[in-house]
């Protein structure tokens, strides 16, 4: 028999353990190259 | 929907990103007016000189400060109304660009300005542009057309 499942568990935090900090980073890293270059592009446009 | 804190930061990051980039986009086009070149108009690619706008090419002022450019291209030349091939457009001038091809498909390129058409058999395209910078520009076919496509060109003087 295996064991009995155990009823009322209190809430487990799923991500425990699990470090992000690096992912975040790396997207925010991404995110701001695209945004200066969404703007330069835009700023080129107008001057022209 | 339990989601990791950094998770929950990166999705409000790209969505107001988003955001941001599309009302931009919205305020350039219809309170800016900025729009993409346009090729609606068609007319008949063997009568183009007969066409009423093609006529006579070139450069005529049509309001205050504004201005209607109508140049023909063909294998290998822009027809721009004087042999010299220069164009002399008053600083901050409003211009209508519309230009046309007799024959295949030309470019039509202001470079270092925003005008950048492709000319088709059978369509007039069109642009409006407000040169803002004074200086010497060159007018450009950018799509390949023939083998005396590197001959095309012709020149826009902005002065002061």
């Amino acid at each position: 028999m295996g064991e009995p499942q155990k009823k009322n568990q209190a809430h487990v935090d799923e991500h425990e353990g699990i470090d992000l900090r690096g992912t975040l980073f790396g997207v925010g890293v991404v995110g701001f190259v695209i945004i200066i270059m969404w703007f330069g592009v835009w700023s080129l446009f107008l001057s022209r | 929907m339990n989601m990791h804190k950094y998770e929950k930061i990166w999705i409000f990051f790209g969505s107001a990103t988003l955001l941001v980039f599309l009302t931009l986009v919205g305020i350039s086009a219809f309170y800016m007016g900025n729009k993409p070149p346009s090729c609606a108009v068609t007319l008949d690619p063997e009568t183009v000189r007969e066409h009423a706008l093609f006529k006579e090419p070139g450069l005529k002022e049509i309001g205050d400060n504004e201005y209607q450019l109508t140049i023909v291209a063909s294998a290998f030349d822009y027809d721009v109304g004087n042999p010299e091939k220069v164009i002399e457009i008053p600083k901050g001038a409003k211009v209508h660009v519309s230009s046309t091809t007799t024959d295949v498909i030309h470019g039509f390129e202001i470079a270092g300005t925003n005008v950048n058409m492709m000319l088709e058999p059978g369509y007039i395209s069109t642009y409006t542009n407000t040169f803002k910078n004074a200086g010497t520009y060159t007018l450009v076919c950018n799509e390949y057309c023939g083998v005396g496509h590197h001959l095309m060109s012709a020149t826009i003087e902005v002065v002061e």
